[in-house]
């Protein structure tokens, strides 16, 4: 079986005419452009790493023809000339064809430098060659060219390296598209690629085997893991409705599937994408530097001169010496380092949040989301589960609680109402044997009226006990403490006769409390906005140990207290569902979508998360400060690299050392240069090791 | 914007060669600004990706890869998609 290494699209090795071998290993491609896709880069690295060979070899006799006397000085100078010029011109071609381009562009750049740099030195030294009797001293330069453009290329060489290492998550993502799928055409079995699937499609996965696309399961049950696309590192249990993921691994069961989303619609696709349009979103921190680099080159081109002139005219070192000031200047600053300080931090940090559940849609997000003072949530359905299930089952007779619930369940069990449906839900964990009922009645807005084994039972709120004059006696105190907590109350009578009542609240998630007291940890506010009545928000409050909630709510004032919140100079982002509460999402500083589906690219939010678990708000924030102070450590090594280093090439420490020191001064210019960008991004790669959250208890 | 012009805006991307550096991607951003009927342009480094979202009423695909190319960069298109204005 083999696969596009590029599109990720089954190729029958068969039939496949575009082949390539690349290190040992033959590859298959779907187009011409794949191939080419894939080729290209292989090719300039190749280029890269034959020019970086053959210029560090060819720099050795350079440098010991120029330190040894082993020839008469005219003769070791055309020596020299003929050795240094092929890499000046033939591997330091890439310099030439850059500067052309960035002249064309007029938009300097690093190998208008490099270029600048190697081609003074060469031609200073071709001259002396050619014309000694002009000169007064005869030394050549030829080993400060050769060597600069060794050691930029051997940095070019491991900035690659490094680069790809900050990439290969975004490509490791990508790989994980499956490539071939079982069909079931006509009751048979089929395998075919997971291009060929169309929704609809009746799919069967095996143990072991990829989920192919977004999927509803139809028919089976089973674990499926789906910490590729989550981080949720728990097998998550999959039975008949719902959904599964493309790319996610079935682990036990035979699942039958009805294919919903295929291509670029799957989650996958989705979150490749969004993992690398992320990428292009400029953060506010990156205009800085690259504004700066977009005056850089001719700036320094101007401190090179004028150090130059300044030390030929006035320092009276001599005109070798003042072009290698010229020359150190020129090749000791680095605009790339500058350039790729915010990119190099922001792929690591977004492609670390990708791993794990988090999708950040850009550095703008990422930036704001670093800055974040208050967290505001969503009640119904972001810090609670969303619908009511049974809290307190209290029996005020002398019935059991198993058998209050059994009676309630099987008088529920024809209702469609949410709380009946809760009812039945427990008696059913608990496995209680429902009773059958002979007549059911629901009364909309008030409870139900069922007839089980002659026995009328009653089950509905206070109005409704009331209208059928009930008395409710000495039991009004512990119900009206019970309301007081936020909770729903159904009472249920037999016969007319009070036997019970049972509590009914939306319950908080598991990660509500944890995540809470993580954020307060992290030294953020807290804040709740709910539509849902004082009482109830106090309730989810006082549980969450959290001090402020606006209750009553409506939709449309969400955002108006959003603006509130910001106005008292807080930096808001705003939790909850990426499509109901939308506006809301949009109108704080930053949104954080829980999301609820395979159609990620839908959720409004500058951050999404995949999975339902608020620690991930936490992770995001907590992943988001780290990649922004990532960035500022690179933005600051970038600028005091160049503030510092610029000075001492332009001969800060001639005073000090002489002008002897522009003997070495360019190839250590050089050095630095070649290792300044290889630095920001191996920094920003320390990212990797960001450990997410899996506390689950709260705090007392 | 009327919903039948949304579905002429395009989202090209190409990876770019021999422009590893900011410079080079700010260069090839600020020409394909230039051209009426490009709405938006960015580039990601890291990635060597360059993101073209272009009116299609306007410009045509070889209008815009004209333009990378008398920048003196290679590209090569790898998708084209359609864009969703409410998302971004």
């Amino acid at each position: 079986m083999a696969k596009d290494p590029v599109c990720g699209m089954f190729v029958d090795e068969r039939t496949a005419k575009l082949t390539a071998q690349v290190r040992g290993v033959t590859y298959f491609f779907c187009s011409e452009t794949c191939m080419q896709e894939f080729l290209a880069p292989e090719k300039e690295l190749r280029t890269l790493k034959i020019g970086v060979l053959a210029s560090v070899l060819l720099s050795f006799p350079i440098l010991v023809l120029t330190y040894i006397s082993l020839l008469p000085p005219s003769l070791t100078r055309y020596s020299l000339f003929a050795m240094e010029s092929p890499i000046q011109f033939v591997i330091g071609w890439r310099f030439y064809k850059g500067t052309y381009n960035s002249l064309r562009n007029k938009m300097g750049n690093m190998d208008v430098l490099i270029a600048l740099g190697t081609t003074t030195a060469w031609a200073y030294s071709t001259a002396v060659t050619f014309d000694s009797a002009a000169f007064i001293f005869h030394g050549v330069y030829f080993d400060t060219a050769a060597v600069i453009i060794a050691l930029v290329l051997s940095g070019r060489l491991l900035e690659h390296y490094s680069k790809s290492r900050a990439s290969a998550a975004v490509r490791k993502l990508a790989d994980l598209q499956p490539t071939l799928a079982r069909r079931i055409e006509n009751g048979t079995e089929r395998v075919v690629p997971v291009e060929e699937i169309r929704p609809g499609d009746s799919l069967v996965v095996r143990p072991g085997e990829k989920i192919p696309v977004d999927s509803i399961v139809i028919e089976g049950s089973s674990t499926v893991d789906e910490s590729m696309l989550t981080g949720e590192s728990v097998p998550v249990e999959k039975s008949v409705a719902d959904e599964v993921i493309g790319a996610t691994v079935n682990l036990s069961g035979i699942l039958k599937l009805r294919a919903e989303k295929v291509g670029q619609d799957t989650a996958l696709s989705q979150i490749v994408r969004l993992v690398e349009e992320a990428q292009v979103g400029k953060a506010p921190i990156q205009r800085v530097a690259d504004r700066v680099a977009s005056f850089f080159v001719p700036a320094v081109i101007s401190v090179a001169t004028a150090s130059g002139l300044f030390w030929y005219f006035f320092g009276h070192i001599g005109l070798d010496f003042s072009l290698l000031a010229f020359v150190s200047v020129v090749v000791i600053s680095c605009p790339c380092a500058l350039g790729i300080a915010t990119p190099a931090a922001l792929l690591v940090g977004t492609s670390k949040g990708a791993q794990n559940g988090v999708l950040i849609k850009g550095g703008e997000y990422l930036e704001i989301a670093g800055k974040v003072n208050t967290v505001v949530f969503d009640k119904t359905g972001t810090l609670t589960v969303g619908r009511p299930s049974v809290t307190d089952i209290v029996p005020l007779d002398s019935i059991g609680q198993d058998e209050l619930l059994l009676k309630a369940a099987s008088a529920e069990v024809g209702s469609e109402h949410p709380l009946g449906q809760a009812i039945v839900k427990v008696a059913m964990d608990r496995s209680l044997n429902f009773q059958k009922v002979q007549h059911f009645e629901a009364v909309a807005g008030k409870g139900v009226r069922a007839i089980i084994d002659q026995d009328e039972i009653l089950l509905g709120n206070k109005h409704f006990i009331n209208e059928n004059g009930i008395e409710l006696a000495g039991s009004e105190a512990l119900l009206t403490q019970m309301e007081e907590a936020g909770k729903t109350i159904v009472i249920m009578s037999i016969n007319r006769r009070l036997v019970g009542a049972m509590a009914l609240a939306d319950t908080l998630k598991i990660s509500a409390k944890p995540t809470v007291d993580e954020l307060k940890d992290m030294g953020i506010e807290v804040i709740i906005l709910t539509g849902d009545n004082p009482r109830t928000a106090k309730a989810i409050s006082n549980e969450l140990g959290i001090k402020t909630y606006f209750a009553g709510v409506l939709p449309h004032e969400k955002q108006g207290i959003i603006e509130q919140l910001q106005k008292e100079g807080k930096i808001v982002a705003m939790v909850g569902d990426g499509i109901n509460d939308a506006p809301s999402l949009a109108r704080a500083d930053l949104g954080i979508a829980i999301g609820s589906g395979t159609d990620i690219a839908r959720e409004s939010g500058g951050i999404v998360l995949i999975k339902d678990d608020l620690r991930n708000v936490a992770n995001a924030i907590r992943l988001s400060r780290k990649t922004l102070s990532k960035i500022r450590q690179n933005l600051f090594w970038a600028f005091a690299y160049n503030v510092l280093l610029i000075p001492i090439a332009a001969g800060a420490l001639v005073p000090l050392f002489g002008a002897q020191i522009y003997g070495f001064l360019p190839f250590l210019a050089a050095g630095a240069m070649a290792i300044s960008s290889v630095t920001v991004v191996t920094n920003s790669l320390l990212l990797f090791r960001f450990g997410t959250t899996t506390r689950m208890e709260g705090r007392g | 914007m009327s919903a039948n012009h949304r579905n002429q805006i395009k989202r090209l991307v190409f990876t770019v060669r021999d422009a590893d550096c900011t410079q080079c991607s700010l260069a090839i951003e600020k020409k394909l600004k230039g051209l009426d009927g490009v709405i938006k342009v960015g580039s990601s480094v890291m990635l060597n990706k360059l993101y073209v979202d272009f009116d299609e009423t306007k410009l045509q695909l070889s209008d815009i890869e004209e333009s990378i190319q008398k920048s003196g960069y290679a590209a090569n298109l790898i998708r084209k998609t359609c864009v969703q204005p409410e998302n971004r």
